[in-house]
């Protein structure tokens, strides 16, 4: 073979390489009347997610969640795709991949996670009628028809709080929390929920982001005298705290809401009774576990369901296979979701918006998260 | 007791910024720009002894020891490969500040596309009650990062005011023309600052990331933290730059106490724009320039 | 000692010196005087390794040091005093002596140098620990002189030692600076005050733009170019 023949020879073989790629059929394919997989009309799932940052183990989860979902279809009218975003739980970035998404992408629908970045996706994706599932649970995320939250919302988790509280005779409460609409947004409704009862806030401290020295702020809280304090924090701050707490030799018991089963350390949580959102099915975690080998982190199972009940909601009001549905066909379609299976159990989507789920009480015993009280 | 525990508290805050700002001011006074780098290398030197002995079984001190000295290189080999060059062309401090500052994003993304963005922890000391010291509870570890800090205080300030190295450096930064006319070698002064400040932040790193975990962007805040410190206490000055981060941990806790918890950050933003505004040479600072009849 | 022979020198692209030849022998005093930019410091400047020289040549003690580098020059006897900031502020007058002795000097010899500094100018001996930005302007410019000594230099070139100070203080420097020449040390001085200037050197070169156009001794204070030009000004 000689130095001057060798680009041709090349580019020859690229050229076989391109065409058997090209000419390869895919998938199953029905016989008779059928549409060649590649001219589907195609479904654009974005998604605005931590991926990076303190909140990446939930970007993360949400992800493996939705490219699980795409993974477990069926043969569907459309071709359903997914397109991820970095948003680091920070809301200028969610702007920024917002903006990408429906203009550079045209993506058909949105997840996001958080309310801080959801209440920023949400002023996208109503003006520009694209469907947007936020992980929230701050309820403005879902004002606007084309806009809808999948998460225990603060008042079931509050209400399930303040009746273990009961339960366990805690009256005087302190709260340590991160400084984020939802967190604020659940301890104004635990206020008012307890107002005139014999719970009350003894303290509040919040903190910013970066954290990392509480003990200041612990050292207030124990003058308070609280009978308990509730954490509203997700790792890396919450296992910061429990270690100062116990570094400080505060006994005081502490609970909180959603993040213990998803810090790396669960031995600082050991005896620590919790409010966690809806259980992921037994089905949906044999699924997760097996194929990522490891437990879901929360927002995960709510992902999956996001994206089966988005499929859902084109397969049923789109009448064409040559032409997709419009958002707002589809958003009618999902106003009427009843009783739909999902890895949260069956799913209802009322007028608000906001899909119902439940919280249930757990503790962890022997390392293990068990459920006290569902 | 309260107040003493509040007082123990800064005091903690305060050797851990101290710390860090003791290793940025040297090598500011030796060289008269910010090495925003420097909170890298302390990340760095956390994340080095994780790998080493939380991941491949090395014992805690050997693996402290090699840590400190590949942060000592890592700072050495930014001077020696990056700044050196830029400055043989003459480059602005300006310049040599968005270079720092490329250093700094490079390794931390380094660090999280290595190690992942979840915060790690460094399990060599098991969670335990602290012990009681005068009045106040304190874990061993923060009672030797108090003492780490104070030492290494003494250390620097001895090295800085009673050696011959010591005296080049203070030179170097004075009147920068004055010392190569009377023939001080710059680059083996300057070498020596960022072996010396890198050493500092391996330290730092090591205890830090043992006492708060390690997250791949934590040295943004901790350079924040400690060039506050600096500036309030005198850049110019080692012992100047650990004092002022003193200040700032006792700024912080007190400050709190009295205001509403949201306001933590804020109260180091607040100073550090009050210092820069209106006295930029620290409190214990000097003008610069030499008194005349 | 030092010789300069139509030295062409200045900064970079612009030559500032244009064929100036000058000389100093030991126990000497030269004054160079003229108005700004003659280039009055570019000559001691390019002595000392600090501008660019396009042509001519320095030797100094039989020596080509024409391009020489600074730090080597400082090992051959020359200290340079220069403009402007001229100590180090937060270090000790003792430290800012001691820098000024050559790095791994023999103890005994560094000792004997500080005595003779000290002698020299006693109001520093008292100050020894202070920061140097505490002295008064006259005790900067002994220090500075000071430091300069502490190489026990056989050429010391001062680049405008007056500069700041009281008429009472520059009276000070000027009779420091001739008490040196008793020590055999050859100085050659930048003066703005052509009148010190002259009264003081053994002998004085006028510049201006680059050339030396007078030279002479201390009857050049009645020569009548010096008269006009430079001393009805302010000094």
């Amino acid at each position: 073979m000689n130095q001057k023949h060798r680009p041709y020879i090349v580019l020859f073989m690229l050229s076989l390489l391109f065409l058997a790629g090209c000419g390869k059929p895919t998938g199953n394919q029905p016989t008779g009347n059928v549409v060649v997989e590649k001219e589907k009309p195609v479904v654009k799932i974005g998604a605005s997610l931590s991926l990076t940052g303190g909140s990446a183990f939930m970007g993360e989860g949400m992800r493996n969640a939705m490219e699980l979902a795409i993974h477990n279809l069926g043969p569907t009218k459309y071709k359903y795709e997914l397109v991820f975003e970095d948003d680091a739980m920070n809301p200028k970035m969610a702007a920024d991949a917002s903006q990408k998404l429906i203009t550079i992408d045209h993506v058909d629908a949105i997840l996001s996670l958080s309310s801080g970045t959801g209440n920023v996706v949400s002023q996208f994706t109503q003006p520009n009628k694209v469907i947007h599932f936020g992980v929230a649970s701050d309820p403005t995320v879902a004002e606007g028809e084309y806009n809808f939250i999948h998460w225990t919302p603060p008042e079931e988790e509050t209400r399930a709080l303040i009746s273990e509280l009961e339960r366990r005779n805690l009256h005087n409460v302190a709260f340590i929390s991160f400084n984020q609409q939802g967190e604020k947004a659940i301890m104004n409704d635990f206020s008012h929920r307890v107002e005139g009862t014999e719970i009350s806030v003894v303290s509040t401290k919040i903190f910013n982001n970066g954290e990392k020295d509480f003990k200041t702020y612990l050292l207030q809280i124990e003058e308070e005298r609280p009978d308990v304090i509730v954490v509203l924090a997700f790792s890396p701050e919450i296992e910061i705290i429990m270690k100062q707490i116990k570094e400080l030799d505060i006994d005081t018991p502490v609970t909180s809401i959603e993040a213990v089963e998803f810090s790396e350390q669960p031995e600082l949580f050991e005896g620590v009774w919790y409010i966690q959102a809806a259980d992921p099915t037994d089905t949906f975690l044999a699924d997760y576990v097996s194929t990522y080998g490891k437990q879901p982190a929360p927002g995960t199972a709510n992902a999956y369901d996001e994206v089966n009940m988005i499929v859902a909601g084109f397969e049923r009001a789109g009448k064409n296979p040559l032409k997709k549905p419009s958002t707002a066909e589809v958003v009618a379609e999902l106003h009427k979701i009843k009783d739909f299976p999902g890895a949260l159990g069956p799913l209802t989507v009322p007028e608000s918006g906001i899909v119902l789920s439940h919280a249930v009480v757990r503790m962890v015993k022997d390392g293990k998260f068990v459920t006290i009280k569902p | 007791m309260v107040m003493s525990q509040l007082v123990m508290n800064s005091l903690i805050a305060g050797s851990i910024y101290a710390l860090v700002a003791c290793g940025f001011s040297l090598i500011y006074t030796t060289n008269r720009f910010m090495h925003f780098a420097h909170g890298t290398t302390i990340v760095a030197a956390g994340y080095l002894l994780y790998q080493l002995f939380q991941v491949l079984g090395i014992p805690f001190f050997a693996a402290s020891f090699v840590s400190i000295c590949l942060a000592g290189m890592l700072g050495l080999s930014t001077y020696y490969y990056l700044y050196l060059p830029l400055q043989k062309r003459k480059a602005s401090n300006i310049v040599l500040l968005i270079a720092s500052i490329g250093v700094l994003i490079f390794i931390e993304n380094l660090i999280q596309l290595i190690f992942g963005a979840s915060v790690k922890s460094i399990g060599y000391i098991k969670i335990a009650r602290g012990m009681d010291l005068l009045g106040a509870v304190i874990t061993p570890l923060q009672l030797t990062i108090i003492l780490s800090s104070i030492i290494l205080l003494g250390v620097l300030s001895f090295l800085m005011y009673k050696t011959i190295l010591g005296r080049n450096m203070r030179a170097v930064a004075d009147n920068p023309e004055l010392s190569s006319i009377i023939g001080i070698d710059h680059v083996k002064v300057s070498k020596y600052s960022f072996l010396i400040g890198s050493y500092l932040a391996g330290i730092a790193g090591i205890l830090i990331g043992l006492e708060q975990n390690l997250e791949p962007t934590m040295g943004t805040s901790l350079m924040i933290k400690g060039f506050t410190g600096a500036v309030i206490g005198g850049v110019g000055s080692v012992p100047a730059a650990a004092l002022g981060s003193y200040l700032l941990g006792f700024a912080e806790n007190f400050g709190i106490w009295y205001l509403p918890s949201g306001y933590k950050d804020a109260i180091a933003f607040i100073l550090l724009f009050l210092f820069l505004l209106f006295r930029p040479s620290g409190m214990f600072g000097r003008e610069k320039g030499a008194s005349h009849d | 000692m030092l010789e300069i022979q139509n030295l062409t020198a200045g900064y970079g692209e612009l030559e500032v010196l244009q064929e100036v030849s000058l000389h100093i022998g030991p126990a000497e005093i030269v004054a160079l005087i003229g108005p700004n930019g003659a280039g009055k410091s570019t000559v001691i400047k390019s002595v000392f390794g600090l501008t660019h020289i396009a042509r001519g040549m320095i030797t100094f003690k039989e020596k080509k040091i024409t391009k020489m580098k600074t730090s080597d020059l400082v090992g051959l006897g020359i200290s340079y005093v220069p403009q402007g900031k001229i100590n180090f502020p937060s270090l000790s007058v003792l430290e800012n002596l001691e820098i000024g002795a050559p790095a791994g000097q023999d103890k005994a010899l560094l000792t004997k140098n500080l005595s003779f500094v000290f002698h020299k100018f006693p109001a520093l001996r008292e100050k020894r620990e202070k920061p140097a930005y505490t002295l008064s302007g006259g005790q900067q410019q002994m220090l500075a002189l000071g430091r300069a000594l502490m190489r026990e230099p056989a050429l010391l070139l001062l680049d405008e030692p007056s500069l700041g100070l009281s008429p009472k203080l520059q009276k000070e420097a000027f009779t420091m600076i001739n008490s040196l020449r008793a020590d055999g040390i050859a100085i050659i001085i930048v003066e703005q005050n052509a009148k010190k200037a002259i009264e003081i050197a053994d002998r004085t070169y006028l510049l201006e733009e680059g050339k030396v156009v007078l030279e002479g001794g201390r009857e050049m204070i009645t020569h009548k170019k010096i008269k006009s030009v430079y001393l009805g000004g302010r000094y």
